[in-house]
């Protein structure tokens, strides 16, 4: 398994349906666009006096953190996990 | 009384966060170097032989394909507050015991142990369909804290085990004494010598005897597997002493390194200690040499520690004269003698960095984030070196109250 820990905005299409939110896919800045499959775990990471919510997902290959801070509404992604 | 822990649970949540990882060998450590230790290891780990204790470079020689990932305390602290915030659906009168496992009083709120079961299996779904699949744990449900705790020691994975008054004494039968919660090799070796070598001996070993022998230790054991409650939930108690440590990533005699590493355990030591809203009166030190014996102390002082400077102080002059001479692995500091803050003011002695000054950086580190504002020696210090610590028995601070705020979930 392979980590790359990167810090890059992303734009990310988001299903807010009820009280949740979801992603659904996430755009590089390369302009690559890569569908998410499953949102495997949902966290919180302390920033201060504010959090991050952090999704753990996972396309056919690999496995994403994706970042959301709700006080700008940004995304970002911190890691990538691939496999071999 | 119901207790449950979750199995393998730092490996489960990263199984769970990276599906890829999932029934594979996963071993969580506390820093990626071969001297990290693992902390937790997955059941495909174990069955390697990979246990938690096991040194990193113990592991690959068990399993050199082992995946090694480093620790997250954030991910796991967020975890159990959301398994926890289940729980409280439930009853409030819940005794958080560790990050992992957490006893749960439902006396008055069911009213047979069948109905307990039927809330056990419930939480058990929920945790599953609302946290995470892959998040399995095991339970206990009897009538004291103590049987529950071992109800659920000796569960299946992922199991539940009932323990009736009808059923107590049958389920006992056999079971080697160190099933039991609280005894290990020493008070083993203890029962033996009396003849006692399974649970369900013990439980009708006569007390007085247990009691002649062992003081008031033999009655609590006897009274547990006897299923005589005790104490019930612990309340949460303040802290006796609050200190940190870390096991270095390189050994050399750099003491700009070595003040900087010990700057980041007072500063820890400290936000935790104000935190409180403590002040210490003692402090001791720990440090582990590769090649020499480890060292270490305590003192006693008379004015009130509180600031972060001060204890790097003080820790520092104790530890400078020593690690100018050897590479040190490992250092620990602590505090005691805690007691409510009292700001006394002193006569004789004016503070370099007054209490005041450390609140109000608090405070902005509070509200920005961790070291927002330094203390010099840490300007250079890379965030790996003693970075944040899971907590487990004394020092787990999640709260599970108010938890219910989650909104933001997969699927």
């Amino acid at each position: 398994m392979y980590v790359d820990k990167v810090q890059e905005t992303v734009r990310v299409f988001a299903d807010f349906s009820g009280t949740q939110v979801r992603p659904v896919a996430f755009i590089r800045s390369t302009g690559r666009r890569y569908d998410i499959k499953r949102v495997n775990l949902v966290y919180q990471k302390r920033v201060g006096d504010r959090y991050h919510w952090c999704f753990a997902c996972s396309d056919e290959a690999n496995t994403y953190v994706l970042f959301y801070d709700p006080e700008n509404l940004q995304w970002t992604l911190r890691e990538v996990q691939m496999e071999g | 009384m119901l207790h449950f822990d979750m199995n393998s649970y730092f490996a489960s949540v990263e199984q769970q966060a990276n599906p890829f990882l999932r029934g594979k060998p996963v071993g969580v450590c506390s820093t990626m170097s071969r001297r990290g230790c693992i902390i937790a290891s997955s059941r495909e780990a174990k069955a390697f032989g990979i246990k938690t204790g096991c040194r990193v470079n113990e592991a690959l020689e068990l399993y050199p394909q082992v995946n090694l990932v480093e620790v997250d305390p954030p991910k796991y602290r967020s975890t159990t507050k959301r398994i926890f915030s289940i729980c409280a659906d439930y009853t409030e009168d819940i005794e958080a015991y560790s990050i992992d496992e957490a006893f749960l009083d439902l006396t008055g709120s069911v009213e047979s142990f069948d109905r307990a079961l039927g809330i056990a299996k419930t939480i058990q779904r929920r945790i599953r369909d609302e946290v995470g699949e892959w998040l399995t744990c095991s339970m206990g449900i009897t009538w004291t804290r103590w049987l529950a705790k071992f109800a659920s020691d000796t569960a299946p994975k992922g199991g539940i085990v009932v323990l009736t008054r009808e059923s107590l004494f049958q389920y006992l039968q056999g079971r080697d004494l160190q099933d039991a919660w609280g005894i290990a090799d020493a008070m083993e070796a203890r029962l033996n010598i009396l003849g006692i070598r399974t649970l369900d001996q013990l439980a009708v070993y006569p007390v007085q005897n247990l009691m002649s022998v062992m003081g008031k230790a033999g009655y609590y054991l006897w009274a547990n597997v006897n299923g005589i409650e005790l104490g019930g939930l612990e309340v949460k108690r303040p802290p006796k002493t609050i200190g940190h440590s870390h096991v270095l990533k390189k050994r050399d005699l750099d003491r700009t390194f070595h003040m900087a590493v010990l700057m980041r355990l007072a500063e820890r030591t400290g936000r935790r200690l104000r935190g409180h809203g403590y002040e210490a009166h003692g402090f001791y030190y720990y440090v582990q040499f590769d090649e020499r014996p480890s060292c270490g102390g305590s003192r006693r002082v008379h004015h009130p520690i509180v600031t972060t400077n001060q204890i790097f102080r003080l820790v520092w002059k104790e530890i400078a004269p020593v690690v100018a001479k050897d590479k040190p692995g490992m250092f620990a500091l602590g505090l005691f003698g805690l007691q409510p803050r009292a700001d006394q003011l002193s006569l004789f002695r004016h503070e370099r960095l007054s209490p005041e000054l450390s609140r109000a950086i608090d405070e902005i580190n509070s509200r920005y984030g961790e070291e927002t504002i330094v203390q010099g020696p840490l300007l250079k210090l890379e965030k790996m070196h003693a970075p944040d610590r899971v907590g487990f028995r004394k020092t787990m601070e999640a709260e599970f109250s108010g938890a219910a705020e989650l909104q933001y979930g997969g699927g």
